[in-house]
């Protein structure tokens, strides 16, 4: 619906009071976040009725006045077709201001929240991170289900730019997800891309909200814990759930598919099971599980099939990036908790709904630390980067390579922060590796979960930018910064804006 | 392994013995030295004099020089550090150094080849301690402890290089293998040439650290000793305190200045002594490894004085401290565990930033370590290109730094190299957090010895024993690193992939050969 929106309003005569492409895409992605949040509101409001429906009412304003003001205002934003840099610019816009939105809902619904709590809220929620700092305790049905929904929300947005905004099946550029061929059956074009993704999230929420009702739990959670494992959010309202050791068998389940690429999972619906075996990346991100697991599994010291199942639980929460807070064993090791913030870092399949670095990228990253080796030997060699059998396009391997540089400076600069505002080394880093990748909870060296609501305002709002750009693959983010930068460089650099006014005039 | 005329053709055993027989130099100065100090140690270095020179010698003599084709060039590079910090052993093993109740030989041999391998490469971490005291040691002893780190520091090849004129034709491939940094130019027409003049100002540099330290109050035995040890950016002290032992300002800015100046390229200073070309201010790289270390400085500086230190003892430690690990040197000025100049008990922000520094490193073609500064621009120039390429899809734009326009192939180098570098701080982190160190010390380490810094965060502050932070075994996965590091990763790499590699093809062509029969 909100796709449509912008497709009818191209053809409308409407006057265009918005004439800049940088400030098309911005009030575009104002627009689209505003409305989006609105619409979650709506249906949040529908969701209550089966509670008390104290909220209902609210929602129902909330989100129908938004949705028809923005569908108002749609009229007046230029149908101009935009760069792709630009599009950028109209995501990033998007995401923040849907967060800005929902945080406007939670200061409003929620007792005793200040916007703070409420902005960092709704940027953990959107961006898929397993932060919380509301205490949902007493809340109706309606505000957690929108704060649960929001995370599938984020992140089918996050999935749905990747594969349309940062290229697969077009051999074009592509900072975030590195350029595939292997996926011009799956996604021919953008409205089937659309459709498609939708169609998994729908399935696999489906599948195991039924699976989970199979256990003690009532519908309403099985369908919020779904939502969380299929969005990789992580957001629970009762952490005692996953000491059930059914529940615990059906969520690695669910994990492992959350961590696929939607690629994949295509294909295993589509039954094209035989292709499933030639996915490197699949292979690889099944061995890192297994490896994971087992070695958790040693270290646990216990040898019992439930603790082999906690592993397994603990591996797949930190891999798939969902994070659900689940104790840890009871001689928790240094190791352990090195593993685990190394999965976190390294993250699922591309083409997930997972954050972090990604298994693509890093085994790009290998290929090219091999042929450096092979370079060293033989400095006029043609070497070409490989993976899974299929050659990697230079320039391909050098954005994964600036990715891996950007993506090690968020985390330094985010934990430099930290530690400036007083929060220790290995916490920060913990906190800025978990942020980035969009995963959490934090844990402190003894595997002890640290709440981010005991981090003060500045600590919290220091992490929102590393959340928004690991959930949106940096670039978007990065991007827009740059723009942001230029700008406000022309602005102050008055001879600069008079010669940026003439070419653009011209 | 060929062998023509009864000698043994192999370039790896040839640069070996002569390497060796350095060694052996080095320890019958340390003979000499004791023979002041009340012979204490004397009989032990004289006799590791001795087996030095003769096994240096019969390596030297029994082979001749081999291929000098790229892998040959590694493998004699990475034989020649290995079987050097072996052999330097040797000394330490004799006098009993690392001897002490409650361990048994291997955790001696590990500790002597610990302090060893720190020396050869420069790194300046130490095992001596609150357990075993530096300042107890012979004079002797602790001569040959600084000599490592001095010969070392420039590179055992340079020096191997320079007085074998046979390795002429491989011989800038062999000090490129060595050599810290991106590539090293050519100083004069003929490499020989090239590395005496290194060595020339490297052995000028010592003089004049050596004069600093002693015109400002040291004894003549700690002024050459800390010369020594600065001019390499080793960072071994005579001390257990490291400089916090003078406790003197003066002391302080010696070693400071001493350290910028082996951090900084050798060509520039080349360029000085011969062509009397002040080259430094239109330098990037020296500009930019400047301006960190002066942001670095002020930054920290801030931080401790929002501690509650006073601005000048801020402003000093910042100084002192961000210096010694900008350059890789690694001394320390604090005058004891949780005093002021010690950075591991300073705030978390400041200590980040130090790691930051512990990864950095110093200009290329200096006797620092680390990332170095030249890799850090490209990559940032790097990434800046690309996110402009993706704003303006159809511009041409290049990666650019400065007024120069960097080569792809040297780009695409470097980035195989931070990738590796990366991976192996992963691995290094991982092994020793299995066994049993802490996160924050573990990663330091790692680091510290890659960059081949000395200290390190956590347990392994300046003021700290790597005994107290580190396990046996622990120890023996940093010496890897340290050697690793000091060889800028590659040579290290494939020594051992090599053989590996010879082997397998030899599996190969036995298969097809066994086919066409």
């Amino acid at each position: 619906m909100i796709f449509s929106l912008y497709s009818k309003r191209g053809n409308s005569q409407s006057v265009s009071y918005v004439n800049s492409p940088i400030w098309i895409a911005v009030s575009r992605g104002i627009l689209v976040g505003v409305s989006s949040a609105g619409l979650l509101a709506v249906l949040s409001g529908l969701v209550d009725l089966t509670d008390s429906g104290g909220d209902t009412a609210f929602f129902l304003i909330f989100g129908i006045l938004t949705t028809l003001i923005c569908a108002y205002l749609a009229r007046y934003v230029s149908g101009k077709k935009l760069k792709r840099s630009e599009i950028f610019i109209e995501v990033t816009s998007g995401f923040f201001f849907c967060i800005l939105c929902s945080s406007f809902l939670y200061l409003l619904l929620i007792e005793k929240v200040n916007f703070g709590d409420a902005f960092f809220e709704s940027a953990a929620a959107f961006t898929t991170t397993s932060f919380t700092v509301i205490d949902f305790g007493i809340s109706g049905r309606g505000v957690i289900f929108y704060r649960t929904a929001s995370q599938l929300l984020g992140s089918f947005a996050a999935v749905l730019t990747a594969v349309i905004l940062i290229p697969i099946s077009q051999d074009n550029f592509g900072l975030g997800t590195p350029g595939r061929t292997d996926t011009k059956d799956v996604f021919p074009e953008k409205k089937k891309a659309v459709k498609n993704i939708s169609l998994i999230y729908m399935v696999s929420t489906l599948l195991l909200t039924l699976a989970l009702l199979a256990t003690e739990l009532d519908f309403f959670d099985s369908l919020l814990i779904s939502l969380s494992t299929i969005s990789t959010g992580g957001f629970v309202r009762n952490k005692d759930v996953f000491e059930s050791s059914s529940v615990q068998l059906l969520l690695i389940a669910g994990m492992i598919t959350t961590g696929t690429s939607v690629v994949v999972i295509w294909r295993l619906l589509t039954r094209k099971v035989n292709s499933l075996f030639r996915s490197s990346e699949l292979i690889t991100y099944l061995a890192l599980i297994m490896g994971a697991a087992f070695l958790l599994f040693v270290w646990s010291d216990k040898g019992t099939a439930s603790s082999l199942s906690k592993s397994f639980f603990i591996a797949l929460s930190s891999i798939s990036t969902t994070g659900f807070h689940i104790s840890v064993f009871d001689n928790w090791t240094v190791s352990a908790g090195f593993l685990l913030l190394l999965l976190v870092t390294i993250g699922p399949m591309s083409l997930s709904s997972g954050g972090g670095f990604q298994i693509y990228r890093l085994r790009i990253l290998l290929a090219v630390s091999v042929r450096e080796l092979i370079r060293q030997l033989h400095p006029r060699a043609v070497v070409k980067i490989k993976v899974g059998g299929e050659s990697v396009l230079e320039d391909r391997v050098r954005q994964v390579v600036v990715f891996q540089f950007i993506f090690t400076s968020i985390i330094f600069l985010t934990a430099t922060v930290l530690t400036i505002s007083g929060v220790g080394v290995y916490e920060a880093l913990s906190s800025s590796i978990n942020a980035l990748a969009t995963a959490g909870p934090i844990r402190n060296a003894d595997g002890m979960v640290i709440g981010v609501s005991s981090f003060s305002m500045s600590e919290r709002l220091a992490l929102v930018p590393a959340m928004l750009s690991g959930r949106l693959y940096l670039l978007p983010v990065l991007i827009s910064f740059g723009y942001v930068f230029s700008e406000t460089r022309n602005f102050l650099r008055p001879r600069r804006r008079i010669l940026h006014a003439i070419r653009s005039n011209n | 392994m060929k062998i023509e005329n009864q000698k043994i053709v192999s370039t790896s055993i040839h640069m070996t013995g002569i390497a060796v027989i350095f060694l052996a130099v080095g320890v019958g100065l340390s003979t000499i030295v004791s023979i002041f100090d009340n012979r204490v140690d004397f009989f032990q270095l004289l006799l590791s004099t001795v087996i030095l020179i003769f096994v240096g010698s019969v390596l030297f003599k029994s082979s001749e020089l081999g291929a000098t084709d790229q892998a040959s060039i590694f493998t004699a590079v990475g034989t020649t550090w290995l079987v050097v910090s072996l052999l330097g052993t040797i000394p330490y093993l004799f006098v009993g150094t690392f001897s002490r109740a409650g361990i048994g030989l291997p955790e001696v041999f590990v500790d002597s080849l610990f302090e060893s391998v720190s020396g050869f490469t420069a790194t300046g971490s130490t095992v001596f301690g609150v357990h075993n005291s530096i300042q107890s040691q012979g004079s002797g002893i602790l001569l040959y402890r600084q000599l490592t780190q001095w010969m070392g520091g420039m590179g055992i090849v340079v020096l191997v290089v320079s007085v074998l004129p046979s390795l002429r034709a491989s011989g800038l491939g062999l000090i490129d293998a060595e050599a810290p940094g991106a590539g090293v130019e050519r100083i004069a027409p003929r490499v020989v040439e090239t590395a005496k003049k290194f060595w020339y100002i490297y052995v000028s540099l010592t003089v004049f650290i050596a004069l600093g330290f002693f015109v400002f109050g040291m004894g003549l035995f700690d002024a050459v000793a800390h010369g020594l040890s600065t001019a390499s950016t080793g960072g071994f002290s005579t001390k257990d305190i490291s400089l916090g032992y003078w406790n003197s300002i003066t002391i302080e800015i010696v070693a400071m200045a001493g350290l910028l100046i082996a951090a900084t390229n050798f060509t520039l200073h080349a360029r000085l002594i011969e062509r009397k070309r002040f080259d430094y201010a239109s330098d990037s790289e020296f500009k930019s490894f400047i301006g960190v270390i002066f942001l670095g400085v002020l930054i920290i500086t801030l931080l401790l004085n929002g501690e509650g230190f006073s601005f000048g003892s801020s402003l000093r430690n910042a100084s002192f401290n961000v210096i010694t690990l900008a350059t890789s040197g690694g001394f320390g000025n604090a005058l004891g565990s949780g005093e002021a100049g010690d950075f591991a008990s300073w705030p978390g922000s400041t200590q980040l930033l130090l790691l930051f520094f512990i990864v950095l490193g110093g200009c290329s073609g200096s006797t620092s370590g680390g990332v170095k500064i030249m890799r850090f621009r490209i990559g940032l120039a790097h990434a800046h290109s690309a996110l402009r390429s993706i704003m303006r899809p159809r511009a041409l734009i290049q990666t650019r730094m400065g007024n120069r326009t960097v080569n792809d192939s040297l780009v695409e180098r470097i980035a195989g190299f931070v990738v590796i570098y990366g991976m192996l701080v992963i691995i290094g982190t991982f092994i020793l957090t299995a066994l049993g160190s802490d996160l924050i010390t573990s990663l330091s380490g790692t680091f510290s010895a890659l960059g081949n810094m000395g200290p390190g965060l956590g347990e392994v502050g300046p003021t700290s024993s790597f005994v107290d932070g580190f396990s046996a075994p622990g120890r023996l996965v940093l010496l890897i690193f340290m050697l690793i590091g000091r060889l800028e990763i590659f040579p290290m790499l494939l020594m051992f992939v090599l053989p590996y590699r010879a082997s397998m093809q030899a599996v190969k062509s036995k298969k097809m050969s066994h086919g066409s029969d």
